[in-house]
């Protein structure tokens, strides 16, 4: 028998330690009692995995046999450049899921927050308890809550009809969220509105317009 | 003027980073350009001659991206920015005046370095005197730009004149973090280049050339690079002095996702540098007792990445519920029996030890070095495709780090004097900086892809006709 293929060499082998940890992540450590002050959240859980997996993988990379030296000038600069996006695109991906979950923000339809009517919805981004980004009560106040850098929202309905001649209230508001500043600017306010549109779902507009419009947008 | 798709903050983003990759570069590069043109007099190997001369060929190609880049940069501020651009400009008169001046100076230096290396090679000495020179104003070009970014954090207050407004509270601070930072882009940037050329190398000679190019240049990034964490400090605890604030905004508020980020990067970092040593130790003829320590290195370098990384929460600022969307709060905050590792002490000693088994991963490979027998050119081309991500890598850290230091001014141009009113004066969640990060990091590849492909590949065939 070969010595690698003895069962105490197995039980050495990165892959398999890479094994006994992650399963004490995800089998012993939901099992520690709350009260001891040592159970890992599951963002933690998550986290540590990240890093068993990341430690295995350069390991093994590290213990490869030494790959071709490719022919072609452009099979290398392929190479190169695909080594260059795979590296930059850990982070960026690790960025894209670290502050929150996308799947935390609460969507029509989904789960428990079903019974949530559009406006409902739209008081929790207009509020922040989302991923939009910035969220609208960072300059604007709702029913007296919020920052004072935009006009207060909370009738708009009644004044937005009247901001730009022709237009409707509801086409007012929704280009004015999707465009911002370079829309329309009210006056006594400075420039500041960003334009939401690429950084907002239609499920998202369509819940603050509910909650700016009124319910149901009558 | 807003600019149409990405918006004047995206532009002036993306063309900002670009501009400092490419004057980082030809800032960092003609320092241990001059340096090995210096050991290669002394130590008569023609390779250092050879190194700073082909590092200076680049250097000099990419002195005009920086050029073109620096005019954009100037045009969206003015056009998108009229107002603030003004203040900085009647504010810093003077200092804008020396600032043309000095790059006139430099541009002149560069070509004269540049352009004399063959018909001075018997002049040595006044050659890497001009050099030196090159180097001298350079840098106090950085540091006359670094003293209006800097003001823009940390306003001197009631400044008189420009001059007390360059010599505000954080401007030493920034130049010792950036001077050794380019030294540091620099040599990374050298041993892209060296890894770059190995790959399109046909010929033994010239892949032994380039493989002891990447390593040199890695070698110089990777020493300077150790050091950057204590002018990291210097610089954290003078903001800190100036304003308790700022420092709470970047290690507890908005901008600690950030420094989680920071830290990811630097420990893919240094695990890339120590991913690339050991493939340098598996070429050496004779050194095959020393592979018993590698698994254990990469085992103990991983580990101090993590404990360094282990945030004291995952919220993205200090006012998000995370009951109010549904998380449990354990699932987002440390345990309370864990909480002392999230502290700056373990913290500090995790980034320690992250050096300590660097510099033990190199005392090895000198070690092997005199046991056994290197053959340069050798080595598995994965060596070199690791030192490509550690040079992916050192960019978008630089690109991260500088979008901290701007947008802990908040919705400030200039700390609590003039807000910005831009549509645009909000601070973006960590996820929209990664992925401006990551395409102007992409941009910089491109150029410095082209730019070896300019100078380089297009010039060794004619070489080779000749």
């Amino acid at each position: 028998m070969k010595p690698e293929l003895k069962p105490t060499a197995m039980l050495k082998h990165p892959i398999a330690v890479a094994v006994y940890l992650l399963l004490f992540l995800w089998v012993v450590a939901p099992l520690v009692p709350e009260e001891t002050g040592l159970q890992l959240g599951l963002g933690y859980r998550l986290f540590y995995t990240f890093f068993v997996l990341f430690g295995v993988a350069v390991i093994m990379l590290n213990r490869m046999s030494p790959v071709r030296h490719l022919a072609s000038q452009g099979a290398t600069l392929g190479a190169i450049a695909l080594v260059f996006v795979l590296t930059l695109a850990l982070p960026t991906l690790i960025a894209q899921v670290y502050p929150y979950p996308k799947g935390s923000v609460p969507q029509p339809g989904e789960g428990e927050v079903e019974e949530l009517s559009p406006a409902e919805l739209g008081k929790k981004l207009f509020f922040g308890e989302g991923d939009l980004q910035p969220s609208c009560s960072l300059c604007h106040r709702w029913e007296g809550k919020g920052g004072t850098r935009g006009p207060e929202l909370t009738n708009v309905k009644d004044v937005a009809g009247s901001r730009k001649p022709g237009v409707s209230a509801e086409e007012y508001l929704r280009n004015h969220i999707l465009k911002g500043s370079a829309y329309h600017t009210v006056e006594g306010f400075p420039p500041l509105m960003p334009p939401y549109e690429g950084n907002i779902t239609e499920e998202q507009l369509d819940a603050i317009m509910a909650l700016l419009l009124g319910e149901g947008g009558e | 003027m807003d600019i149409p798709l990405i918006g004047s903050r995206g532009a002036l983003w993306l063309v900002s980073e670009l501009h400092l990759f490419l004057a980082a570069f030809i800032l960092g590069a003609p320092i241990f350009i001059v340096v090995c043109e210096y050991l290669g007099h002394r130590s008569g190997d023609y390779r250092y001659e050879r190194l700073a001369k082909e590092m200076m060929r680049v250097t000099a190609i990419a002195y005009s991206f920086t050029a073109i880049t620096g005019g954009i940069f100037a045009f969206i501020l003015w056009t998108s920015y009229q107002s603030f651009s003004q203040f900085l400009f009647e504010k810093f008169g003077p200092a804008w005046m020396i600032y043309i001046g000095l790059i006139v100076l430099e541009v002149i230096l560069m070509y004269v370095y540049y352009y004399s290396w063959e018909p001075w090679k018997d002049r040595k000495m006044l050659h890497i005197g001009v050099g030196v020179a090159l180097n001298v104003v350079g840098t106090v070009v950085m540091f006359i730009i670094n003293g209006i970014g800097a003001y823009m954090l940390t306003p001197t207050e009631e400044a008189l004149n420009w001059w007390q407004m360059l010599n505000n509270d954080s401007w030493s601070g920034l130049n010792l973090h950036r001077f050794i930072a380019n030294i540091t882009f620099g040599g990374f940037i050298a041993g892209l280049f060296g890894a770059f050329m190995f790959l399109f190398s046909r010929s033994e000679k010239e892949k032994a050339f380039y493989d002891w190019m990447a390593y040199i240049g890695t070698l110089i990034g990777v020493g300077s690079l150790m050091t950057l964490p204590l002018a990291g400090y210097i610089y954290a605890k003078e903001l800190f002095l100036y304003s308790a604030t700022i420092s709470t905004f970047q290690m507890a508020d908005r901008l600690a996702p950030f420094f989680v980020m920071q830290g990811f990067l630097i420990t893919f970092i240094f695990t890339g540098v120590i991913f690339y040593i050991w493939t340098s130790i598996r070429r050496i003829e004779g050194a095959e007792r020393f592979h018993r320590y590698r698994t254990p290195i990469f085992t103990a370098v991983v580990l101090f990445g993590t404990l360094w990384i282990t945030p004291a929460n995952m919220l993205p600022d200090m006012v998000t519920d995370p009951e109010a969307l549904g998380i449990p709060v354990g699932a987002v905050i440390i345990p309370e029996r864990m909480a002392a590792l999230s502290l700056m002490m373990p913290k500090a000693l995790a980034v320690t030890g992250i050096l300590i088994v660097t510099f033990l991963t190199y005392m090895i490979y000198l070690r092997a070095l005199k046991t056994g027998r290197i053959t340069w050119g050798s080595i598995a081309p994965q060596a070199q495709y690791s030192l490509i991500a550690v040079g992916a890598l050192i960019i978008y850290l630089m690109g991260l780090m500088g979008a901290i230091r701007e947008l802990s001014r908040d919705d400030w141009h200039v700390a609590m004097q003039i807000r910005d009113m831009s549509p645009y004066w909000w601070v973006p969640p960590l996820a929209h900086t990664a992925t401006m990060t990551a395409i102007a990091t992409i941009l910089f590849f491109a150029v410095m892809a082209f730019i070896f492909w300019v100078g380089f590949l297009l010039g060794r065939k004619e070489e080779v006709e000749q």
